[in-house]
């Protein structure tokens, strides 16, 4: 068994089968940006992309994987150039304390890849289940427009 | 080496091969150590500053950085004083060994304390680097010309900064010419904030993120109840425990409270938790929180612990009489906590290393060294970013467990706390209850204003002090559980009361103290008076404000007027949202001073129908003074205002059983992304000394909720959060 890891093909060890991605990433992997913060699916904190698809780290076992190519957040730059969406995290200045904003721009990656231009009802829909104590919201929001323009090939 | 449950610590490391522990033992104290709280003085910032041989300055931030952006705030401040580019600025959060001893990160008082002394102390290098380079390029200083590469002579040569690093500097005394430059400093748009390049790639930032060589990972089931209740560990499954694969240890410490479980990875901590199944006796007491702070007890007792001023007729008609309760909620940080813990052996260097994200993490050196018998200069706190602090992080817990886990198996430990363990062990905002009592005039003004408060702990926090220690700290009330109690407004005759009531879960700061509970009540009592009197909301406030005086608890009236009329004004530009069927719309105001020098106002839009209440609109008008970073401040004010919508609509830690009756995230309520309405949010321009930015908006935008609610409903619920169904709003025909 093989995971396809932002590019590179890494074997999966039988005995990490069941084991959560997410502590195979943070501990096998040593890719630490997958965060834990509930360990019940409810923050968001952890997603991931499984085949393009935004699942949470903390309840995917490794073996559901396999054969498929799984996205981090370290993995969302492509050749040093930051995702739209990075790019806009930082125009808008999102992060206060951080914690949760891996989890944040790998839902909004998945989200624009389904909704180039999505309505804020889209956008806050596909963000419900992402926890941000520090009360981020707002500025989300308007990243996740902004990574639109970006995407599009416009400047905000 | 199995060690065996039941066994001591002691019992255990010799059974461990008698290996020695060259370390004392703890000391006996009784006595937690006491958080020192020094003023940082102009001497404590040259220890923060240098330039590197690389020909960079890099800055050690005295503060913990934990999302309100103090290290760009410092940042830009020593920029602006050295007159360099901020991008020429490296700033870190320091550890215990890299600065003198600094207060903790709280109170939201940090630009406004560190500005003076920052300022001093890179004018002071600015002249030594100046003189340095006059010297060496035979010119006068104030010939020099300062610019990014480096130092200019007047013929054009440029001294670079790498070259002026070496030999060290000795730094002059300050004088006048070492005094802050003027004028504002300006952002740097191209430049983002500190480590924000790495949290938006994923780049190691936080405690859990530190990885040190044969680290052993530990968990700490604890118990539902405090120990101080009573709750009896009745065992586990050992065997299920032993048998995970990566199993280490399975033990209890006399200083942890709980099983602690050691593991090779965190994948087998996890498992062997998931296999522990820890059966414990309850207490036979375990009291409902909330019930034990019921204010009608307290009245009907006439027992308070401190009791201030007083009424005319306490037992005749009031024109408001006002109860409100608020319950316990969590911190629920995104980050549970983490710390890792290495004891080193040799006589040189730290005899412990500590890695955490702690908002005083010169406390917690004092706590190790209390705990481990070490001399400070022996102990280095490596301080983190923290994932949320909220005043969470102001106590050593984890950091404790920590040290004597590592100590115990004699290996380096990562601990990590789970969700579960944040709810259980951690300490929370204490529940309140509030009456307020209010007379009005035939003049439409307040004759008197009696606000009864019954809570808990806050600075003097239960987490820290055992209850002995919490008695005598009785005396003096609790500043944090008063803060906002006394209301901003001339109210004629004024009684406060205040009672604390250690409770069964542990309470301590959270966002705001009192103050978001306390002003809440406030704004609540007086929005209720201006209706049962027929005036506006806004004039019976601006009324009552213009015959205030100034004092500690609000050094300038004139300025809270100023923002509650700006953010009136400013929700006046919009139109009303007309009610759709079935719903009910309304606006609401309320307005509040933190720690006497900042100062809010708001306006908030709801919409309620039979099964939601939906804020649509939230105006906050921010007066806190000089402004260094805008757009964290701004910042701050949005995170402020989505606490408000937790204060009213949803923050609630029940605990009827004396225990969290949820320890998880799945069943505790936080705003989401689709409850935040839209923001106005309008800074006030000011030159004033700078004041505190991170707690302000709280006293604001609740009650503007709070009130926007009545002004829909005709209801003032007495309770929070704030359940639809209390308002009685009927649903559409269908």
């Amino acid at each position: 068994m093989q995971i396809e890891l932002n590019g590179q093909t890494v074997p999966l060890d039988r005995t990490n089968e069941a084991v959560p991605l997410l502590w195979w990433l943070r501990e096998s992997q040593g890719l630490t940006g997958t965060r834990y913060g509930c360990g019940e699916g409810a923050c968001g904190a952890c997603t991931v992309h499984l085949g393009g698809q935004p699942v949470r780290a903390c309840l995917t076992p490794c073996d559901a994987a396999a054969d498929q190519a799984l996205t981090t957040i370290e993995g969302l730059a492509r050749n040093g150039r930051l995702h739209p969406v990075q790019q806009a995290w930082l125009a808008l200045q999102v992060p206060q304390c951080g914690y949760c904003q891996s989890g944040q721009m790998m839902g909004a990656a998945a989200l624009l890849a389904r909704h180039p231009r999505p309505t804020d009802t889209q956008i806050d829909e596909a963000m419900a289940g992402h926890l941000c104590r520090c009360g981020t919201y707002d500025r989300i929001r308007a990243a996740v427009h902004h990574a639109a323009l970006l995407l599009a090939g416009g400047s905000p | 080496m199995t060690p065996q449950r039941g066994w001591s610590r002691r019992a255990w490391l010799i059974g461990a091969g008698g290996v020695a522990v060259a370390l004392p033992l703890a000391s006996c104290s009784l006595i937690p150590p006491i958080p020192k709280r020094p003023l940082p003085t102009a001497e404590d910032a040259a220890g923060w500053l240098r330039l590197a041989s690389s020909g960079r300055f890099v800055l050690s931030c005295p503060r913990a950085e934990m999302g309100q952006n103090v290290l760009g705030a410092v940042r830009r401040l020593a920029a602006h004083e050295l007159g360099v580019p901020e991008s020429l600025v490296t700033v870190q959060v320091a550890g215990t060994a890299d600065i003198p001893r600094a207060k903790a990160t709280v109170g939201s008082d940090s630009v406004r304390e560190l500005r003076e002394p920052l300022a001093s102390a890179c004018a002071r290098l600015r002249t030594a680097l100046l003189a340095r380079a006059a010297t060496r390029l035979g010119a006068a200083p104030a010939t020099l010309l300062v610019e990014a590469a480096g130092v200019r002579a007047p013929g054009g040569a440029v001294l670079p900064w790498a070259a002026l690093a070496s030999p060290p500097l000795t730094l002059p005394p300050p004088s006048d010419a070492t005094r802050p430059r003027p004028g504002r400093p300006a952002a740097d748009p191209a430049l983002p904030p500190p480590q924000f390049e790495a949290l938006v790639r994923g780049a190691p930032l936080f405690t859990a993120d530190v990885w040190l060589p044969d680290m052993l990972h530990a968990m700490v089931v604890h118990p539902p109840w405090r120990m101080e209740l009573g709750p009896r560990l009745e065992g586990w499954d050992e065997a299920a425990v032993r048998a995970v694969p990566g199993f280490v240890a399975q033990l209890t410490l006399p200083e942890v409270e709980g099983v602690v479980l050691v593991a090779r990875s965190a994948r087998a901590a996890w498992a062997m938790r998931r296999a522990a199944n820890v059966r414990w006796t309850p207490p036979l007491q375990r009291p409902d929180p909330m019930a034990m702070v019921d204010v009608d007890r307290a009245l009907a007792e006439h027992s308070f612990t401190r009791d201030r001023g007083e009424i005319a007729d306490a037992s005749g008609a009031w024109t408001v009489d006002l109860r409100l309760d608020v319950p316990m909620a969590a911190h629920a940080g995104i980050e549970p906590r983490c710390a890792v813990a290495r004891f080193n052996t040799g006589d040189d260097g730290p005899a412990l290393e500590l890695w955490c994200g702690s908002q005083d993490p010169f406390y917690v050196r004092d706590v190790m060294a209390r705990d481990h018998g070490l001399p400070l200069d022996r102990i280095h706190v490596h301080n983190q970013r923290i994932g949320g602090g909220f005043g969470a992080r102001a106590v050593a817990n984890i950091e404790r467990e920590v040290a004597f886990i590592a100590r115990a198996v004699q290996a380096p430990v990562k601990l990590q706390w789970t969700r579960e363990d944040e709810f259980v062990a951690g300490f929370h905002r204490p529940p309140s209850s509030h009456r307020v009592r209010v007379r009005v005039g035939a003049d439409g003004l307040i004759t008197d204003w009696w606000h009864a408060l019954s809570s808990s702990h806050i600075i003097f926090t239960s987490a820290a002090m055992p209850p002995w220690m919490q008695s005598v700290a009785r005396l003096v009330g609790d500043p944090g559980t008063s803060r906002g109690h006394q209301p901003p407004y001339a109210t004629g005759r004024q009684r406060l009361s205040l009672q604390l009531t250690r409770l069964p879960l542990a309470t301590g700061p959270w966002r705001g103290l009192g103050a978001g509970p306390n002003v809440l009540a406030v704004e609540a009592a007086m929005d209720a008076a201006a209706a049962a009197s027929g005036q506006s909301p806004l004039a019976f406030r601006l009324r009552h404000l213009a015959r205030a005086e100034a004092g500690e608890h609000l050094e300038s009236p004139a300025r809270l007027a100023t923002v509650l009329r700006r953010a009136a004004e400013r929700a006046d530009g919009a139109p009303l949202r007309p009610a759709g069927q079935g719903e009910r719309v309304g606006r609401g105001l309320a307005c509040g001073v933190y720690k006497g020098r900042s100062v809010a106002a708001a306006v908030a839009e709801v919409v309620v129908t039979a099964d939601r209440i939906r804020v649509t609109r939230l105006w906050c008008s921010h007066d806190c003074g000089a402004i260094v970073d805008e757009a964290g401040v701004r910042a701050q004010v949005e995170g402020n205002l989505a606490w408000c919508l937790g204060l009213v609509l949803s923050d609630e830690l029940a605990a009827p059983d004396a225990t969290p009756a949820s320890t998880q995230l799945s069943g505790y309520a936080l705003p989401r992304i689709g409850d935040m309405p839209r923001l106005d949010i309008d800074l006030v321009p000011s030159d004033e000394a700078p004041g505190p930015a991170g707690e302000t908006a709280i006293v604001a935008g609740a009650g503007a909720i709070y009130n926007a609610i009545a002004a829909a409903t005709g209801r003032r619920p007495g309770r929070l959060p704030v359940r639809p169904q209390a308002l009685a709003v009927q649903p559409a025909a269908s």
